[in-house]
């Protein structure tokens, strides 16, 4: 009777474990969900900001396939006059999406007005960053190669923090890219080399 | 009685529901129940299941926490977790009762010496009163897997997430690193260790409580043997709960969680899995991950866990087996 349950618990591991491969694939067959991420070559959906005059972005958000026509919309933030703000809506996979851009000349930020966008979807996405910041009550995961720095919300006390791929994004900035030839980068305290999901304590 | 038939060839003869012995240990055990004491056991029982459920539902609704952490836990999982708990506990002590008291009332008849002199006579009463066990309880045994199986189920569907790359994300930068072919193996033994847990371990209790029976009689010696092993089983569970607690609901962001060393969290959440809620905790997939991050090593808990459980398998059928074998032999005058 023991050796029957034992080789129950065996075969129970083995089918186990085809399981999981199969649902593991499914997964991998299914449409990539959420909020469009920004391109390797710093624009969004084709749109390139750092490039476009800032009145003519909500325009030519306007009449992109991807936006709600009409929905772009210039927002002026009374305690900044001179930021360039846009919102509109973003129509993928069947859901709507409402977002703010703020852009100038060296970048361009998309937050969502709403979680769109979970951590662990970005890192599917573009891998693993090179380095996560601590800013204030933010933590910026960066990825230099796209010039992308990720946004989420710090759930720490003091230089400590936990990362979970269900964290919600908050934003998505985009930098213009530095001159050819230009090497190191620098990244300001406290700041961590990336170790996986999990615990963090930042160096000072 | 479908299932029952269709598994019979499966089985050993004496755990066969048309074997005399099986039969005639049942047929007793029911015949000792009157109509009205089934019926406010059933009562009994029932209303603490539901009163233990109404818990746990009152608790999640004021965001209290029962033996879970408050952080990733899915409401379903919040709701049952304590329910399951008690229910595991209950059938642990009731497999050790029953089959001690099984046997040792069996060996106090004056039927028994007729029992002992026919050829296997002894050796196919205990395998029988072990099976008996198992269906005796095997509606607790019920309520405990049918939710297993739904967390199982869940834990499948959990790992399609992230465009099918959940696994990929919890391996990221864990020690040691593992391939995503090995995360599947070490998640698929965790998962197969949880599922098949608790019948091992009611197989276990019962095959301790014929142990008692055959090596102390049915005296008073049987009496306090009995009492101290579901004593020191309870303290087991005790610790091995709130070992593990302390790791899983803990803040690990909190000096004290930073204290412990990895052996100290590794230990504990594997005491927690084979002394304690028999894996239950990491039939969430959230709570599994979050120990393969935070805990070096985390990922070969399900190995090790697994790895037990074949040897509480084996155990259980050496130890009947041994009990059979002296339950056999002649009495010294």
């Amino acid at each position: 009777m023991g050796r029957w349950s034992a080789a129950l618990a065996l075969g129970v591991w083995i089918a186990l474990a085809a399981l999981l491969a199969g649902a593991r694939w499914l997964g991998q067959q299914a449409a990539a969900p959420g909020f469009p991420l920004p391109q390797a070559d710093g624009c969004w959906q084709g749109v390139c900001f750092l490039d476009l005059a800032p009145d003519l972005i909500p325009a030519t958000l306007n009449a992109h396939p991807g936006v709600v026509p009409g929905s772009a919309r210039r927002v002026v933030n009374p305690a900044a006059p001179g930021e360039q703000r846009v919102r509109f809506l973003v129509r993928q996979g069947g859901r709507v999406y409402a977002v703010e851009l703020v852009h100038d000349a060296a970048s361009y930020y998309l937050a969502p007005e709403a979680p769109w966008l979970r951590l662990g979807d970005v890192v599917t996405a573009w891998g693993a960053p090179e380095r996560i910041t601590l800013l204030a009550d933010q933590i910026g995961l960066h990825y230099p190669a796209q010039s992308l720095v990720v946004f989420v919300l710090h759930r720490g006390a003091g230089t400590a923090t936990r990362l979970a791929p269900s964290d919600a994004v908050v934003g998505l900035a985009v930098l213009r890219r530095e001159p050819a030839g230009a090497e190191g980068r620098v990244y300001y305290p406290p700041s961590s080399g990336w170790r996986g999901f999990g615990v963090y304590h930042f160096e000072d | 009685m479908r299932l029952s038939l269709d598994l019979n060839p499966q089985l050993p003869p004496w755990a066969r529901l048309t074997h005399p012995v099986l039969r005639s240990v049942l047929q007793r055990e029911r015949r000792r129940r009157t109509p009205a004491g089934r019926v406010l056991a059933a009562l009994v029982g029932g209303g603490m299941v539901l009163g233990m459920l109404y818990a746990g539902v009152d608790a999640y609704r004021r965001g209290l926490a029962l033996g879970v952490s408050s952080q990733g836990e899915s409401p379903v999982f919040s709701v049952l977790y304590l329910l399951l708990l008690c229910l595991q506990l209950f059938a642990q002590f009731a497999a050790l009762l029953l089959a001690s008291s099984l046997l040792a009332g069996a060996r106090q008849r004056e039927s028994w010496e007729l029992v002992r002199v026919t050829s296997h006579g002894a050796e196919m009463a205990v395998w029988a009163r072990w099976a008996a066990v198992f269906f005796q309880l095997r509606w607790v045994l019920g309520m405990l897997m049918v939710p297993r199986l739904f967390f199982a189920a869940r834990m499948l569907a959990g790992v399609a997430d992230y465009h099918g790359h959940q696994l990929d994300l919890a391996i990221m930068g864990i020690t040691p690193g593992v391939s995503i072919e090995a995360a599947i193996g070490l998640l698929a033994a965790l998962m197969a260790a949880a599922l098949v847990q608790p019948v091992v371990i009611v197989a276990l209790n019962a095959a301790a409580g014929l142990l008692l029976a055959v090596v102390f009689g049915g005296g008073r010696l049987f009496q306090v043997a009995r009492t101290v092993a579901v004593v020191a089983q309870a303290g087991v569970f005790g610790v091995a709960l709130s070992s593990g607690w302390v790791v899983l609901n803990g803040d690990p962001l909190s000096p004290a969680y930073a204290s412990m060393s990895t052996g100290e969290r590794w230990s504990s959440l594997f005491l927690l899995a084979v002394g304690g809620d028999q894996s239950l905790r990491f039939m969430n997939l959230q709570t599994t991950l979050r120990a393969w991050a935070d805990v070096e090593y985390g990922v070969l808990l399900g190995a090790a866990i697994l790895a037990v459980v074949l040897v509480e398998a084996l155990l259980a059928g050496g130890v009947v087996g041994w009990a059979a074998r002296r339950a056999g032999r002649p009495v010294r005058a």
